[in-house]
C-alpha cells in the first residue's frame, strides 16, 4: 500500500464528504479536529470509508484526536493497521 | 470519607508519606489497600461490590484474552453482569423497584411492613464503565488480559478517582501501575497548582454560588419573578460547572503527587461553539466513553449497512442514543431522559442544519459569529440543566410556566453582586485556559505574580470555607 495513494484518496474523502467543498486546500499535517475543520466524532465515517477504500479496520477505540488529528496521522495508523 | 475535610487530608498525608518509602510492587498494594480503606469508611456494602465486580471482571477477562471458540460468550457475558447491576442498582436507587413491590404486595398485609433501602454502591455507576470499557478493549486486542489482580483492582478502586471519575481506560491506565513512577518537582508543581485551583472552583465559586441557589427554586416557582428564576437557572449552571470541575481538580492533583496522572475531565465546556464541541470539554471521560462504545458502533454499523451519511437517521440516531444512555446512566427518572433527549436534539439539529454547508475554519469565522455561536450553545446547555435540576418532570413544567407567568415583583439588592463576583473568577479562570490551551496557564506567569495568586486564592479558600453557610464537603456528581 502506497502512503502518497492512501493521502489522495483519505484526502478526496475528507473534502468532499466532510468538508462539503471538493477544493478546500488541506495540507498533510494540518490540524483537522484540533483545527476546527471536523469535529472527532466525523471520524465514523472515516473509519467505515478506511475499511471500505483500504481493507483496514481500525477499533473504535484508535477513533482519536490523537491517532486521527491529521493526513498524515490517519495514513500512519492505515500502514500501521495493514500491517 | 469527604473530599473536603480534615479526615481526608491527614488521609492523603499518610498515604503519600507510607507511599514515597515503598518499592513499586509495594505501592500498588499499599495504594489498593488505602482504596478498600477509603471505601471502607463510606460502607462496607461497597467495598462488598467493588470486590465482587473486579473479581468477575478479571476473570471475564482472562477467559476473552485466552481467545477461544467462547470468546464472544464471555464478552457478553461480562457486559451483561454489569449492566444488569449497574440496571438493578439505577433503578432501586430511583425508587422503581420499591414501587414495583409494593404494588406487587398491596393485596397482601405485608405492604404495610415492607420497606427496602438498597443504596447505590459508592463509585459504582464509575467503575462499572471501566469494567466494560476493560472487557472491550481486551476483546478487541486493544489492551492485554490483566494477570496482575493487585493491579487491576487498583484500576478499578483506586481512591482519587473513586467517587465521580474520571473513567479512565485500562489500556492507559494499567501500564501506568506497571512502570516506575516519578514524583520530580514538576509533578509536585502541577499537583499542587491543580488542587488550589480545585479549591478555589469548590470552595469558592461553588460555595459562594450555592448560598444564592433558592432550595425551592423548582418546587415553588411561584414565588420568585421571571428574572429571578432566569438568573438562578445561570448560576446552577455556573455552580455544577464549578462543582464538578472543582472535584475533579483537586483529584487529579492527588494523583499527580503519586505520579499516576489522571484524564482531565473538563475543558472550558462554556465556550463550546456547538453541541457537539460542548461534550468534547464536559464530562469528557464520560463524553468519550460513550462515543466509543456507543456512538461510533452504531454510526459505522449505520453506515456499512449504506445508511446514506447525510440522512436524517444517521446524522440523528446516533447521538439520540448516545445521549440518552447517557441520561439512563445519571438517573432513571424520566427528567433525567428528557436531559439526555434534549442534548442528543440538539446534537443532531445542529448536524442536519450543516449537513451539506461547506466547513470554514472556526478561526476564519467573523468574530461575532464566533461570538454568537458560543452565546447559543450556552443558552441551550442553560435551558438543559432545569430538568436536569429539577428532580422531576413535573417541576420542569411548572419551573417554565412560572417563567412566562410569573407576576412577582423582582427583588433586586445589591446581594446579587456576590454571585457575579463568583462568575467572574469562574470566566477569568475559564478564559486562561481557553486562551493559552493550558489548564495550569497560571504557572506561565511570572513568579511574583504566582506568589501574589497563591496568596490571594489561599485567603479566599479559607474566608470561604469559614464564612460558608452551606455544606461545602459533598460533590454533585458523588450522587451519580
Amino acid at each position: 500500500m502506497d502512503s502518497d495513494d492512501v493521502k489522495v484518496k483519505l484526502k478526496t474523502f475528507i473534502c468532499t464528504e466532510l468538508l462539503n467543498n471538493a477544493d478546500y486546500p488541506i495540507m498533510d499535517d494540518q490540524p483537522l479536529i484540533t483545527g476546527g475543520l471536523m469535529d472527532s466524532f466525523s471520524l465514523a465515517q472515516v473509519g467505515v470509508f478506511v475499511e471500505d477504500a483500504f481493507g483496514v479496520y481500525i477499533p473504535d477505540t484508535d477513533l482519536t484526536v490523537k491517532n486521527m488529528d491529521t493526513l498524515n496521522l490517519i495514513t500512519e495508523k492505515i500502514l500501521e493497521r495493514a500491517g | 470519607m469527604q473530599i473536603i475535610s480534615w479526615q481526608f487530608v491527614v488521609f492523603v498525608l499518610v498515604v503519600l508519606a507510607v507511599y514515597y518509602l515503598l518499592p513499586r510492587r509495594g505501592q500498588n498494594i499499599w495504594l489498593l489497600t488505602a482504596s478498600i480503606g477509603f471505601l471502607a469508611t463510606w460502607n462496607v456494602y461497597s467495598v462488598v461490590v467493588l470486590v465482587v465486580t473486579v473479581l468477575v471482571n478479571y476473570y471475564a477477562g482472562r477467559k476473552i484474552w485466552r481467545g477461544d471458540v467462547k470468546q464472544k460468550k464471555w464478552l457478553w457475558l461480562g457486559i451483561g453482569v454489569n449492566l444488569a447491576a449497574l440496571f438493578f442498582f439505577r433503578f432501586e436507587s430511583s425508587g422503581y423497584l420499591e414501587r414495583a413491590i409494593r404494588a406487587l404486595l398491596s393485596l397482601s398485609d405485608l405492604v404495610n411492613s415492607f420497606e427496602m433501602r438498597i443504596l447505590l454502591p459508592v463509585g459504582f455507576s464509575y467503575y462499572c464503565l471501566q469494567a466494560i470499557s476493560y472487557l472491550v478493549d481486551v476483546a478487541q486486542k486493544q489492551c492485554k488480559a490483566s494477570t496482575n489482580l493487585v493491579d487491576f483492582a487498583l484500576y478499578m478502586a483506586y481512591f482519587p478517582r473513586m467517587l465521580s471519575g474520571p473513567i479512565e481506560r485500562a489500556r492507559s491506565f494499567l501500564p501506568l501501575l506497571s512502570t516506575q513512577r516519578v514524583v520530580d518537582n514538576e509533578a509536585i508543581s502541577r499537583g499542587f497548582t491543580r488542587i488550589i485551583i480545585g479549591l478555589v472552583r469548590k470552595v469558592v465559586i461553588a460555595g459562594i454560588l450555592s448560598g444564592y441557589i433558592a432550595k425551592d427554586l423548582f418546587s415553588s416557582p411561584a414565588s420568585y419573578s421571571t428574572l429571578e428564576l432566569i438568573f438562578q437557572v445561570f448560576l446552577y449552571a455556573v455552580w455544577v460547572y464549578n462543582d464538578f470541575a472543582g472535584y475533579t481538580c483537586i483529584v487529579r492533583g492527588i494523583s499527580d503527587f503519586l505520579g499516576i496522572p489522571l484524564s482531565p475531565n473538563f475543558n472550558t465546556p462554556y465556550f463550546a461553539h456547538s453541541f457537539t464541541d460542548f461534550w468534547n470539554r464536559w464530562h469528557i471521560s464520560l463524553s468519550y466513553w460513550l462515543r466509543d462504545y456507543i456512538f461510533f458502533p452504531l454510526s459505522r454499523h449505520l453506515l456499512r449497512r449504506k445508511v446514506n451519511p447525510r440522512s436524517a437517521i444517521y446524522l440523528a440516531v446516533p447521538p439520540l442514543a448516545a445521549m440518552l444512555a447517557s441520561g439512563l446512566w445519571h438517573n432513571f427518572g424520566a427528567y433525567m431522559i428528557f436531559w439526555g433527549l434534549l442534548h442528543g436534539i440538539f446534537q443532531a439539529l445542529e448536524k442536519l442544519s450543516a449537513r451539506r454547508k461547506p466547513v470554514v475554519k472556526w478561526e476564519d469565522r467573523p468574530l461575532y459569529k464566533r461570538l454568537a455561536s458560543i452565546a447559543l450553545v450556552f443558552l441551550g446547555v442553560v435551558l438543559t440543566w432545569i430538568p436536569f435540576a429539577s428532580g422531576s418532570l413535573s417541576r420542569v413544567g411548572g419551573f417554565m410556566k412560572a417563567v412566562f407567568t410569573s407576576t412577582v415583583i423582582p427583588d433586586i439588592t445589591t446581594l446579587w453582586l456576590i454571585p457575579f463576583f463568583a462568575i467572574t473568577i469562574n470566566f477569568g479562570l475559564d478564559l486562561l485556559q481557553y486562551r493559552h490551551n493550558d489548564e495550569l496557564a497560571i504557572r506561565r506567569w511570572p513568579v511574583f505574580a504566582q506568589s501574589a495568586l497563591l496568596a490571594i486564592a489561599l485567603l479566599a479558600i479559607l474566608v470561604s470555607f469559614l464564612g460558608s453557610q452551606t455544606a461545602l464537603a459533598s460533590f454533585v456528581y458523588q450522587g451519580f
